[in-house]
């Protein structure tokens, strides 16, 4: 899914770096180097998700992110914090952050962030009793899901672990987007809990058909659109 | 003893015990030597007027010296003064007074037993006049009825008043000094307990305790920039090593991202993961220092205990199955208590991750929740092999791993950070002997 992206980082050095990175996914990335330079960018031209620094001159990334939900622009916000700011992302997300990544930004964490917010924003904008990826089929509303329309008998953990995957079929879900999406939690666990989930899960995926689970190793899972 | 006198309970009775003594002694002396001065003027009074009655050495006749008696008797001013004259059988002679008993030669006392009218207490001079004639003279030592006791009633009233100032007063200044030490021992523990901020009030008075309050203060501000100090060297040298290990495994990361890198992506992948435990380390660090300082007791909330433990049992739950451990919660008391959601989930997640992580496959985990006086207590034991008692403290401590063989059992800090998560709630955190296994058990405070 190539995006078109805003990125407001008064760190040149960083700047580059990240542009070239999702430049690399295929991104279309435009550039401002302070928070006044983002906000008239903002007004000017759409774009599918802003990526915010938190500390930067002129306008610091929250009072952008203010500006924006006050005239009643919803696109997706990420904010960028440097490390061991504990309550800001309370902040951030009172203020209409759709999510965070901690500096150093990992560019991988970074790409699948970014995808899923604009497709979560996709989701909603079309709400629909089912969701579907490839041959699995998942009611939110029913809490039930289907491949190959045979049902599927998921623990809740297991449901919810779908439901995230197929929401972002296509696109890799890191596991730190997996912790804090179903157990809410801001901590990774020592042991690989979630890879014993998933393990779980794709045992019940594949009494229906093959795995749809591939697991990249040291960034997350893609579930085949 | 000499410690007993420089604690303050000590001083304060040595104190009160030493003015009750000198006070009591300069009661009774006082008391005492007016009564000796007073005998002694009654004494000298006696004395002359019997030598005024009957002059020594000069020999008068009997009827003279009963008229002589007569006469002292009816004169007004003479009311106190009683003379009585015997003669060789004890028989009266003359006078204005009798006694019950027989008086010795010279001056003794006489008393309310003695039942003479119109005299309560007194002092007597008994002479030998010649012709076995015995004269006795004596007189009130107490010029008013019942002037002893009302003397004692003055005393004791007195000097008991005096005693309860000085004992009320000491009470009062006992109370002042315990309550401004008590202010630095309330400080001193929460100091202990992690809250840095705390400090000795000041009452502004620029008096001794003021002064040391504020120079304790003083210390403290000190000893609180000291340890800031510490520890931001230390979060600096994680924060300094996190940042280009970040880098280091994001290019590692991308690296395997590539087409080219499809022969070695499993080396690749390797590395990657090496790095996150490495990055896991200095994140877990970073989150003690970040525990111990104390911030996050800010985003305390009311919460549900026992619903954190059934969630991290269903988390934990697939990777016990994978190693055939069952995990059984034998209680589960519903506990609302004050605390971070977070932190809290984190806490039993390592427990739970501890016990599954380091016992063998097929050991039991049992888990309980209940109340205990004003505790949770939470217990999470196994059955697996225990950790000797003299190894406990090491394991408690951060990187205290026992056993360098088991190399993917964690980074040695998941019990450090339980610890420093149950601090942070004022809860303890204990290692036990499960007999067989381990028995960790944390005590929150309600």
């Amino acid at each position: 899914m190539s995006l078109h992206i805003l990125l407001a980082e008064d760190d040149q050095h960083l700047q580059a770096q990240i542009v070239s990175q999702l430049s690399q996914f295929g991104h279309q990335v435009e550039t401002a180097d302070d928070g006044l330079a983002a906000l008239a960018i903002i007004v000017q031209r759409a774009f599918d998700v802003v990526i915010l620094d938190w500390m930067m001159p002129t306008a610091d990334g929250m009072a952008v992110l203010r500006q924006m939900r006050g005239s009643g622009m919803n696109v997706p916000v990420l904010m960028l914090t440097a490390l061991g700011q504990v309550f800001d992302k309370v902040e951030g997300f009172d203020a209409g952050a759709d999510d965070y990544v901690v500096k150093p930004v990992d560019p991988l964490e970074l790409n699948a962030r970014l995808n899923a917010l604009v497709r979560a924003r996709r989701v909603n904008d079309q709400p629909a009793d089912t969701i579907s990826a490839g041959d699995i089929v998942i009611s939110p509303a029913r809490v039930r899901a289907w491949r190959n329309d045979r049902s599927l008998n998921l623990s809740q953990t297991e449901f919810k672990l779908l439901l995230e995957l197929v929401r972002n079929a296509g696109s890799v879900v890191t596991r730190p987007m997996l912790i804090e999406k179903i157990w809410g939690h801001d901590f990774v666990p020592a042991t690989n809990i979630v890879e014993a989930h998933i393990r779980h899960l794709r045992v019940k995926l594949t009494e229906h058909g093959d795995d749809p689970i591939s697991t990249q190793r040291g960034v997350g899972y893609f579930l085949r659109a | 003893m000499n410690q007993y006198l420089q604690s303050l309970r000590g001083l304060t009775i040595a104190f009160l015990g030493l003015f009750l003594a000198v006070t009591l002694a300069a009661g009774f002396g006082t008391f005492f030597a007016t009564l000796s001065m007073v005998n002694h003027l009654v004494d000298h009074r006696i004395e002359s007027e019997s030598h005024a009655l009957a002059p020594i050495g000069h020999r008068m006749g009997q009827d003279q010296l009963k008229q002589q008696i007569a006469q002292m008797a009816s004169e007004r001013d003479t009311g106190d003064l009683g003379v009585l004259l015997t003669d060789a059988q004890g028989q009266r002679m003359a006078g204005n007074a009798r006694f019950t008993r027989p008086l010795p030669l010279g001056f003794s006392s006489l008393d309310r037993e003695d039942r003479i009218e119109g005299l309560s207490a007194g002092r007597v001079l008994v002479r030998d006049i010649g012709d076995g004639m015995r004269l006795a003279v004596f007189a009130e030592t107490e010029p008013i009825d019942d002037y002893f006791s009302a003397r004692r009633r003055i005393y004791i009233a007195g000097f008991g008043a005096i005693i309860g100032v000085v004992l009320v007063g000491l009470l009062l200044f006992r109370r002042l000094v315990a309550a401004r030490i008590e202010q630095m021992r309330l400080t001193a523990e929460s100091i202990v307990e992690g809250d840095l901020s705390r400090r000795v009030p000041l009452l502004g008075d620029d008096g001794e305790f003021d002064r040391q309050a504020a120079a304790f203060n003083h210390m403290l501000d000190r000893m609180s920039m000291l340890m800031a100090e510490v520890r931001n060297v230390s979060n600096d040298i994680s924060h300094e090593l996190r940042t280009p290990l970040a880098k280091l495994r994001n290019e590692l990361a991308l690296l395997g991202q590539r087409e080219e890198a499809v022969p070695i992506g499993d080396a690749l992948a390797r590395a990657t993961e090496q790095a996150d435990e490495l990055l896991a380390m200095f994140g877990s660090m970073l989150r003690i220092s970040a525990i111990e300082s104390g911030a996050r007791r800010a985003g305390f909330e009311q919460l549900a205990l026992h619903e954190l433990v059934t969630e991290m049992v269903e988390m934990i739950q697939p990777l016990a199955w994978e190693k055939r451990q069952t995990i059984i919660v034998t209680e589960l008391a519903p506990i609302s208590l004050h605390g971070d959601r977070q932190l809290l989930s984190q806490m039993l997640l390592n427990l739970l991750e501890n016990a599954v992580g380091h016992t063998p496959p097929e050991t039991s985990i049992t888990l309980s929740l209940k109340h205990s006086g004003d505790h949770a207590l939470l217990c999470v034991a196994d059955n697996g092999p225990g950790i000797r008692a003299e190894q406990r403290a090491l394991a408690m401590r951060r990187f205290g791993r026992l056993d360098a063989s088991r190399h993917r059992s964690g980074h040695g800090l998941g019990l450090p950070l339980a610890a420093a998560i149950a601090q942070l709630h004022h809860a303890t955190l204990t290692l036990e002997d499960a007999a067989p296994g381990l028995r960790i058990v944390v005590a929150l405070p309600i």
